[in-house]
């Protein structure tokens, strides 16, 4: 007879596999964390007194068991829901153009990289067509330059309208 | 000794000096406004909303920077509720349960009557519990200026592992979050022996990395991106709304519903971890139960609307109490003001009081002030606030981030601290979509440097024994409570019967 059941997620299946790739990920940084501890070296030593590393090396040594911790526990867990990957795309697409946007700020300006960064942002998020995109973005650049500029915030001209 | 009451009515009255100044009142109302606002938008919640408005504040005198910052605070909370009622979409947890009977009686078009119950039991709470934190928080500092390190240092281990064992689903990720947290923490030049730590030879990193760009990247960012995975749709319609009104009958019906909710989450909030969430849950549930027709719950039922309403502005009250007195925050919010303090360099602890009684009892008074204000402001304006909800999500969603950007550079004029916010928006949401809460990691990062000086001294007044933390009873007390906290789940999971497991074929 054909198995008609319901694919089953089996413990250690695919729902503790994101588990255990984080375990690893942050048992590594936790890793780096407490060898970097090992380095800090106090300019004079006092018995009692606790020096630069000691405390690092506690939370390090805490990250370093409940990594582990979670690891174990990720072959075991109960599959939960999965992680909703829709819409992940879009957002990773709008933190890269902040990622831009961010390092653009400084050089090019505040009106400049503003006005570029909603104008890809808009279109990211499905805004039509182009005149609208154009149209709101230099209207959101220009009112908050206006309120940042009463509240006394000083917004980097930039370099590029300079020359 | 704890003070006479007189002199508690002598203080109020010097807050309400400093309140009612015109410049804060001013800054009162803008902050219940543009809390209103930020509780009401999707995309960013109120710890997201204060985070981007804290750079705003540091140019104003202590007192009425966290007027202002309360002010938010409470607006985000009435805000919330809105978008509960009329879209059964919650802006923030503590409102979830407002939406069951709330949205219901929407629908059955009596959207006027759920937001005024829901504006004037939110005023009655929080009056009520702020009268109650007028008294019995100088009481808690009286008791609290008698801590030592040893004390503080127990006091702060307690909290932290109260929050992670309340906080999401799973322990351990709520720990590795806090974790997360006490790291960031540890960045920058130990204030005992001067060595640079975790600073890779960039000098930028020498001062720490500021508060706020790691709370706008956590909190804001993330929110951001988390939103835009459902924002390339349609634009939202919410119920539509005649006039925002009362009658005896309706209040009468909820009136002792508000009554316990306010109780139920004032002492809820005083406890750490415990918060406005938890509160509306459980003030809930106990009216459901005293009720005689509990059938009508969550079909529409004022009081369900009411009691948790009632509840989180009373935590939300509560919640201030030890982060005040003790200088413990008990709440991703009060963290964030815990910090913004930090910032002002006003130490929130027993001395505050004695320190900076302007900044203790104009922060009371203006509580009194903004939630008068926000009733004020909440009952004819409801409609406006609500067509911010036809401002479609993809033209907000950038917009708010260009404005934690603007933030942040605020902060020190600094380009690095916009990398530092923006990759720590990617881990903090990489950290959501996996379901590890944030909270923690705010209470590590606000009390790691805390935590560590108290260590410090505890282990030279002892020379170096960690006995002293045990042998003091009241360190010992909490020492034993956080261990207790961290196994609670477990401890209840062996109680409850097992289930038989299923039966395989």
């Amino acid at each position: 007879m054909a198995d008609t059941r319901e694919p089953v997620a089996r413990p250690g299946g695919r729902a503790g596999r994101g588990d255990r790739f984080a375990a690893v990920l942050i048992f590594i940084v936790s890793a780096l964390y407490v060898r970097y501890a090992v380095t800090f070296q106090p300019p004079f030593f006092r018995s009692e007194a606790l020096g630069p590393a000691t405390f690092p090396l506690m939370i390090g040594g805490m990250m370093l068991l409940l990594s582990t911790a979670l690891f174990v526990q990720s072959f075991r867990a109960a599959p939960g829901p999965a992680t909703a990957w829709a819409g992940v795309g879009a957002a990773l697409g709008l933190w890269a153009m902040l990622l831009g946007y961010v390092l653009l700020f400084d050089q090019a300006g505040f009106l400049l990289s503003t006005a570029a960064f909603l104008c890809g942002g808009f279109w990211l998020l499905g805004v039509r067509p182009w005149w609208k995109i154009g149209l709101y973005a230099v209207f959101f650049t220009a009112a908050t330059f206006y309120v940042f500029n009463l509240l006394d915030v000083r917004l980097p001209a930039g370099e590029w309208l300079r020359r | 000794m704890a003070p006479p009451v007189t002199d508690i009515w002598q203080s109020l009255l010097l807050g309400f000096q400093v309140a009612l100044r015109p410049e804060n009142l001013g800054l009162a109302f803008a902050g219940a406004l543009i809390g209103t606002i930020v509780g009401v938008l999707p995309g960013i919640g109120p710890v997201g909303g204060i985070a981007i408005l804290l750079p705003l504040t540091f140019k104003l005198p202590p007192a009425s920077a966290m007027i202002m910052l309360t002010a938010v605070y409470y607006g985000t909370m009435y805000g919330g509720s809105t978008t509960s009622i009329l879209m059964n979409v919650p802006g923030e947890a503590s409102s979830v349960v407002t939406a069951f009977d709330g949205h219901a009686m929407a629908q059955q078009g009596r959207a006027g009557p759920a937001l005024a119950i829901s504006a004037v039991g939110s005023f009655i709470a929080g009056t009520l519990s702020i009268i109650g934190l007028t008294f019995f928080s100088p009481l808690l500092a009286d008791w609290g200026i008698r801590f030592g390190p040893p004390e503080y240092f127990a006091l702060m281990l307690f909290g932290l592992s109260a929050v992670s064992s309340l906080a999401g689903d799973s322990l351990v990720k709520a720990l590795l979050s806090m974790g997360f947290g006490l790291m960031l923490a540890t960045v920058g030049t130990d204030l005992v022996t001067g060595v640079p730590r975790y600073t890779f030879g960039i000098p930028y990193l020498l001062d720490g990395i500021d508060f706020v760009v790691v709370v706008i990247g956590l909190f804001a960012i993330s929110e951001v991106l988390i939103s835009v995975e459902e924002a390339r749709g349609e634009v939202r319609i919410p119920v539509r709304l005649e006039r925002i009104w009362l009658s005896l009958r309706d209040f009468t019906q909820s009136f002792w519903a508000i009554v316990r909710g306010s109780v139920i989450g004032f002492y809820i909030g005083i406890l750490p971890a415990a918060g406005a969430t938890i509160a509306s849950f459980l003030s809930y549930s106990v009216e459901k139960q005293l009720a005689k027709d509990p059938g009508t719950f969550g079909k529409g039922d004022i009081r369900g609307v009411a009691s948790p309403e009632s509840a989180n502005n009373a935590a939300a009250v509560g919640n201030m109490i030890p982060m005040l007195t003790l200088g413990i925050p008990g709440s991703s919010t009060t963290a964030l003001m815990l910090g913004a303090l930090l910032v002002l360099n006003v130490v929130p602890g027993p001395t505050l009081f004695t320190k900076h009684p302007d900044v203790v009892w104009g922060l009371v008074a203006s509580m009194y002030v903004s939630n008068f204000m926000l009733l004020l402001l909440n009952l004819p304006l409801v409609g406006l606030f609500v067509r911010i909800l036809y401002v479609p999500e993809r033209l907000l969603l950038p917009l708010i981030l260009a404005i934690c950007v603007i933030g942040t550079y605020a902060v020190n004029f600094s380009p690095f601290d916009l990398l530092v916010m923006a990759t720590l928006g990617l881990v903090a949401y990489a950290m959501r979509k996996q379901g590890y809460p944030l909270g923690p990691a705010i209470l590590g990062l606000v009390l790691g440097d805390l935590m560590e000086q108290n260590l410090r001294r505890s282990l030279i007044m002892s020379r170096g024994s960690p006995d002293i933390f045990f042998t003091r009873p009241v360190s010992a007390v909490f020492i034993g409570l956080s261990v207790l906290s961290l196994l609670a789940p477990y401890l209840l999971r062996l109680l409850r019967k097992p289930v038989p497991p299923a039966v395989e074929s």
